[in-house]
């Protein structure tokens, strides 16, 4: 036998692979990316999603029913919202009108619509054809749900409510299959007074049909007040409010998920402070506003709160864009050398940073975007603008006369794009500053993640403009700012750079030396660990992992006894074997890792601790 | 679906093959899927695959060289805390296997390309991503290892062939 053959028989007698069960690993891993792409993007962890237990069940619920029909993140398009019109010509009549405008502010367009008195609640539909809204109109003025195109043009009924003000709804929400439209009805209960509002009401959630047919009501408790689709159209996330001072404190207020048709429901937020939910595009993550006025993330089963805004008298309505890095909110600023606050409608990163603000109003008069924001899909301007298009109030920058720029100014010589951040006392402890994570624009485009040349960019001063920064990032396929440990325990912070790969992410720690500041890879001290740290080499510090294999990174010991702990878990047999760890302790002195032990053990149950943050990391990711 | 025809059809013996140059079936079997969730994506995107198998088999196997420093420490503690050798994998019990695993990795990998996995030297090229001369000289390299393994019988057959 010739050796062609003789390779080609023995390599033949290698047993192929069982494909059971790889579908689902593949839909799984597939998720897996899309979560952690839009975690990241948002400014949360990967670890989160593997190996914890409240991450497991995100994880799950992430997963739920997905499978061919994974939702697709859309692109970001217009934001649509309710600004103040003021007065009619008559001088009667005070409006609330709905406009459009692109993500940057620009172009702002007013829809209307025509003949509707006041609108609100817009919601893109998910194709960004049409717009659905709450219209206040008739003799005498009531509520509807309505829809129109989105030039404010073609405007239907879709429900009703009758000749009576006691009725209204107070959200609207478009499912991202484009089939239902969910809105929050509230109408009085007992017997109405002989003058003066209903003394109490009843606010449940309904769904309907595009075209007005089949209205259902799918909760029934009673004080459900505002909701928001999760993005497979499966459940919603809904608010249930206090409403009557005598509920308040009740414990089944706070935040459910509920399914599309009410069969079933979670109590996932108990409390008074959780309100205006915002179901992620990627399925991970709801923001609220919490109990002092704060928009506020949390996991889908309400774990890992953590606040994201500091406006000095808060924001509310958060809206997630299409592709989930960024959030729309209105908040209200003091506008300087006035006592006046003046309301924005804001957007910002989904880790709370870059917020800008892309229109303003004086607070006298009301907020944009007070009354509904919905950020859709539709890149180009309404066609036909349905009237006089007095600009509602002033946009703030860049002005609409500008060319939306392309990627963002982070301080660098370059515009960048595909930005993620992390806060930190980088400079000096107490001064708050940014590291970023970037790919550079390539001909003025932003480039495939893949192939992007990406830079760690660091703001000491908190201004959000980077002032030193490295591009010897080792990425494979791309990185992200992942959080910000003092892991020396000198009281500034370290940089851990997340390389996603796999369904785990390999860090790198970055550490900033001299005067002024240079940014370093952190190496390992010789004689390290052969094989697993090499010497002299930047080493990737994993952290996640699958079902049976994890890996996990923390912090001991506090100050100059302050140590990082690298461990390597495999469970064997899968399910109902030991678990085989094997440890690796540093300590980081003059941005070399020093290997000052390393052990093996094994144990019965999962041998990771859940722990928020690493290193007392100020920035706690959810589960990190 | 084009996901579920590839496991049916490619993925058994993808995922064997690439355990094979990898040394580990655990490796394999998750850069295999991991390379067609990537693949999945992209098509989502609307990015044309023209060659599904060779695009994930090149994909894959990057990301089983990466995977294999991982999976290094793992199994070192096991095999530490047990005491006793690591159960040998079927596939090293098959003679040709265990002359591989003697390779040195690229020579390996363009072994299991064109002999298991049935690709020609242009193929291989393209997904080791090293020009068509250098593919033609690895395999050849590996051919001639493998033979003085398996058998001084057939290392002259090796030589007349590489000519």
């Amino acid at each position: 036998m010739g050796v062609d053959e003789r390779l080609s028989e023995g390599l033949s007698r290698i047993p192929p692979a069982d494909p059971g069960g790889a579908y689902e690993r593949v839909v799984e891993k597939k998720v897996r990316r899309r979560v952690a792409r839009k975690l990241e993007a948002a400014g949360l962890a990967l670890v989160v999603i593997a190996g914890t237990v409240a991450g497991s069940f995100a994880l799950y619920r992430a997963f739920e029913g997905v499978g061919d029909d994974v939702a697709a993140a859309g692109a970001n398009g217009r934001i649509a919202y309710v600004d103040y019109y003021g007065s009619h010509e008559d001088g009667t009549w005070s409006d609330w009108r709905i406009f459009t405008m692109e993500p940057d502010g620009s172009d702002v367009t007013e829809i209307g619509p025509r003949g509707i008195t006041e609108a609100l609640y817009p919601a893109w539909s998910p194709d960004g054809s049409r717009i659905a809204f709450v219209g206040f109109q008739g003799q005498p003025p009531h509520d509807a749900l309505y829809v129109m195109d989105t030039d404010g043009t073609n405007v239907r009924v879709l429900f009703p409510l009758g000749g009576t003000d006691d009725q209204q709804i107070d959200d609207v929400a478009w499912s991202p299959d484009g089939s239902r439209i969910a809105f929050a009805l509230s109408r009085p209960v007992g017997e109405r007074p002989e003058f003066g509002p209903p003394e109490m009401y009843r606010s449940t959630i309904w769904t309907i049909a595009p075209d007005g047919s089949n209205p259902i009501e799918i909760t029934s408790f009673g004080r459900e007040t505002a909701m928001s689709w999760s993005p497979d159209g499966t459940e919603l996330v809904v608010e249930r409010s206090w409403m009557h001072v005598d509920h308040r404190g009740d414990p089944s207020n706070g935040l459910w998920i509920i399914s599309a048709y009410g069969s079933s429901e979670e109590l996932i937020a108990s409390g008074d402070a959780f309100s205006d939910p915002a179901w992620s595009p990627d399925g991970s993550t709801i923001a609220y506003v919490d109990g002092d006025g704060q928009i506020a993330l949390m996991w889908i089963d309400g774990s890992g709160i953590r606040r994201i805004t500091r406006e000095e008298n808060g924001g509310y309505d958060p809206t997630w864009s299409p592709d989930g890095t960024r959030i729309a909110f209105v908040g209200r600023r003091l506008d300087p050398g006035y006592d006046e606050s003046v309301c924005h409608l804001f957007t910002m990163r989904a880790d709370g940073s870059n917020v800008r603000s892309l229109i303003s109003a004086p607070g006298s008069e009301g907020c944009p975007g007070q009354g509904g924001i919905s950020w859709g899909t539709a890149t180009s301007p309404s066609p036909t603008p349905a009237g006089p298009t007095p600009s509602p109030s002033a946009p703030a920058e860049p002005t609409p006369s500008e060319a939306p720029a392309v990627g963002e100014d982070i301080g660098l010589d370059d515009r960048v794009c595909d930005v993620t951040s992390v806060r930190g006392e980088f400079g000096a402890p107490d001064v708050e500053g940014t590291a970023f994570v970037a790919s550079i624009l390539r001909d003025g485009k932003c480039p495939e993640l893949q192939k992007a040349d990406q830079v760690l960019a660091v703001d000491l001063e908190g201004d959000d403009l980077a002032d030193i920064s490295f591009d010897g990032l080792a990425c494979d396929p791309w990185c992200h700012a992942w959080t910000a440990p003092d892991v020396d325990g000198d009281g500034t912070d370290e940089i851990l750079v997340q390389n996603i790969q796999f369904s785990i992410a390999g860090l790198h720690l970055y550490d900033l030396v001299g005067e002024p500041p240079q940014v370093v890879p952190v190496t390992v001290e010789p004689p390290g660990v052969p094989g697993s740290f090499e010497p002299d080499e930047q080493p990737q510090l994993w952290y996640g992992g699958d079902a049976f294999n994890a890996d996990a990174l923390r912090c001991e010991g506090a100050g100059p006894a302050r140590v990082l702990v690298s461990s390597t878990a495999n469970q064997d047999p899968p399910e109902s074997g030991p678990w085989y760890v094997h440890e690796t302790t540093f300590r980081l002195s003059a941005s070399v890792l020093e290997v000052i032990d390393a052990r093996d053990y094994a144990t019965d149950g999962y041998p990771f601790e859940r722990v928020d943050g690493i290193c007392g990391a100020r920035n706690p990711y959810p589960g990190g | 679906m084009a996901i579920r025809q590839f496991l049916h059809n490619a993925y058994p013996k993808l995922v064997a093959g690439i355990a094979v140059m990898a040394g580990s079936r655990t490796v394999a079997e998750d850069a295999v899927q991991e390379a067609l969730a990537r693949a999945w994506e992209r098509s989502e995107r609307g990015e044309d695959i023209r060659n599904l198998e060779a695009w994930v088999t090149t994909v894959a196997l990057n990301l089983a060289r990466s995977g294999l420093r991982r999976l290094r420490s793992e199994r070192a503690a096991r095999e530490r805390l047990r005491g006793r050798e690591p159960i040998i994998p079927l596939e090293t019990r098959i003679d040709v296997v265990r002359a591989l695993a003697e390779l040195p990795r690229r020579q390996r990998e363009a072994t299991v390309l064109r002999y298991y996995l049935g690709y020609d030297v242009k193929e291989i090229a393209r997904i080791m991503r090293v020009r068509e001369g250098t593919a033609k000289t690895t395999l050849h390299r590996a051919r001639l290892a493998l033979a003085e393994r398996l058998g001084e019988n057939i290392v002259q057959e090796a030589n007349d062939r590489g000519r």
